[in-house]
């Protein structure tokens, strides 16, 4: 996790955001008070599972399905709070 | 004599199988569902992610979870058989083996994706699996497979099946379900359905569609599907990893492996090991996909990104389809009546690795009924899609002389499905066929909306 170290996750989930959902913007549109369900975004719940894989191997970790089931995600900021939360639950050292 | 090739119960297979890892190509990924209005302010995972990681992988197999396996010990490794007394019938050279999903204890392969869908959901802190069914195999799947999780499960069947098929919905009550005829009045989607047509027979896209909206405003209820979904057909593997086995111990190799296909997943259980065992060998084994006449996503759809659900509220994916508006007529093979065809399945037809070919009802009765006096077991109407083609694949052995090794998949048996039959003895069987106007008007909107549309034109 020598990585991790070095990198702020919050800007890693973001530019991962980014990668899977092709949206072709820079990061700093992504500010967390933006609705995932904006045209920004365009997030639905497939996608959402398809940037948690990504997550999970740019981590080294496995998110938890009730954590991901009971979450009620609803801007950019709630989504990295979610993933932050799996990230130290898993005792990365950020 | 009947030849049969059981295995032992410690021989159920200890993993599926994900063909992603052996495929000379990447699968189109989903595209998200395009926003619309009156949407929910929150986004609630739809499924759990531990289903959902290994589905889009590429590891080539994928453990099973100690619970499931224990759950398919109850009755798996299912049976194969060998049809001598069909070869017989039909004076062919062609060695005519099967294998029989109808042992479970819904009576087909659905229950395979049911048990670990149940399982999953049930981990995730889920209460209740909501899902809309078309022949009703899927809903009796499920039904039976929340139980032992205590979840609780409402079932949306298609009014056209639920009518047809009364015992179905007894089944699934049976087993603690709540089933509601689509479309219905308790949820929008079903009401703009029966606004637009009071007499509608309902489709699986508007069940499926009536299935989401009302899982959406349960708590802890979540949507669940059995049919194109990459961890379904992942789940179903289990078919053809016991058929491997199995034809081993016949000390044979199909020529031609064969399914009945509604969005894939009885065709891919069957035959996707068998893909990665004929290019092990490099093996020229066919692979046939067949559908009805009345529903042909793939011998007359088109390669499209397309929603799953008749609503168009779900993602986008590439796949052989009719359009998801696309209502098909009414035939005893409600399971086949699915407007698209699962995406891997599709990549498959379009790189020319599958092949695929359809029926008319009247020929597949004439055939179901035929293997189940030579065979004694009466085949689901689904299944004897496959028969026909089994059947038809012996036919031309005979005609060429050759020997071939002709694997099929009986997908389920049909004895809820009797009063088709009855019809089929009445001679009642009516062919139906859309025609090119129809399947071209549920198309047109996605092919104006898909800018490769024209690199895949109508075959």
């Amino acid at each position: 996790m020598d990585r991790a170290k070095n990198l702020d996750p919050a800007a890693e989930i973001k530019d991962i955001m980014i990668g899977v959902l092709e949206l072709g913007v820079d990061r700093s549109l992504l500010d967390d008070s933006v609705s995932l369900y904006s045209p920004v975004v365009g997030l639905d719940s497939l996608s959402l599972l398809h940037i948690l894989v990504r997550i999970e191997k740019r981590f080294d970790i496995e998110i938890d399905d009730e954590d991901v089931m009971s979450a009620e995600l609803s801007d950019v900021g709630s989504l990295v709070e979610m993933i932050r939360r799996a990230v130290e639950a898993k005792g990365v050292d950020e | 004599m009947r030849q049969v090739f059981h295995l032992e119960t410690d021989r159920v297979p200890t993993h599926w199988y994900n063909v992603l890892a052996d495929l000379p190509f990447e699968v189109p990924p989903p595209r998200p569902a395009p926003p619309r209005e009156g949407r929910p302010r929150t986004l609630n995972p739809q499924l759990p992610l531990s289903m959902y990681r290994p589905s889009i992988g590429r590891s080539r197999f994928v453990e099973i979870p100690e619970p499931v396996r224990e759950e398919y010990r109850r009755w798996r490794p299912t049976p194969l058989y060998r049809a001598t007394r069909l070869e017989r019938e039909l004076d062919t050279p062609a060695h005519l083996y099967f294998k029989y999903e109808g042992t479970s204890p819904s009576g087909s392969h659905k229950i395979n994706t049911a048990l670990a869908q149940a399982y999953y959901y049930a981990r995730s802190g889920v209460k209740e699996m909501v899902t809309g069914t078309g022949a009703g195999q899927w809903g009796t799947a499920l039904s039976m497979a929340c139980h032992p999780y205590g979840m609780e499960c409402t079932v949306f069947m298609v009014r056209s099946s639920h009518r047809q098929k009364p015992y179905r919905g007894t089944l699934m009550r049976l087993h603690g379900a709540r089933v509601i005829e689509s479309p219905s009045t308790e949820t929008e989607v079903g009401r703009a359905a029966l606004a637009a047509d009071p007499d509608s027979p309902g489709s699986l896209g508007i069940a499926n569609a009536e299935a989401i909206e009302y899982a959406a405003r349960r708590d802890r209820a979540r949507f669940s599907i059995g049919s194109g979904e990459n961890h379904v057909l992942l789940h179903q593997t289990v078919i053809g990893e016991e058929a491997l086995l199995q034809m081993e111990t016949a000390g044979e190799f199909p020529d031609v492996v064969i399914g009945a296909m509604g969005a894939g997943s009885n065709f891919a259980g069957i035959s996707f090991p068998f893909y990665r065992a004929a290019r092990e060998r490099s093996a020229s084994t066919r692979f046939l996909a067949v559908e009805p006449d009345a529903c042909p996503k793939m011998t007359r759809g088109r390669y499209l990104m397309d929603h799953t659900d008749y609503s168009g509220v779900t993602p986008m994916v590439r796949m052989y389809t009719l359009g998801h508006t696309f209502t098909a007529y009414h035939i005893h093979a409600g399971g086949l009546r699915y407007h698209g065809a699962a995406p891997i399945v599709s990549a498959m037809y379009d790189n020319g690795l599958v092949e695929a070919a359809s029926y008319s009802q009247s020929r597949v009765f004439e055939c179901g009924a035929a293997f189940a006096r030579a065979e004694g077991v009466v085949p689901a109407p689904e299944s004897a899609h496959a028969v026909a083609a089994a059947i038809d694949e012996a036919v031309k052995a005979r005609e060429d002389g050759a020997e071939r090794v002709v694997l099929f998949s009986l997908s389920g048996h049909g004895l809820l499905d009797l009063t088709a039959y009855e019809s089929h003895l009445a001679g009642n069987t009516v062919d139906v066929v859309p025609t090119d106007e129809q399947i071209q008007a549920s198309l047109r909107p996605l092919v104006e909306s898909d800018e490769t549309a024209g690199a895949h034109p109508l075959p």
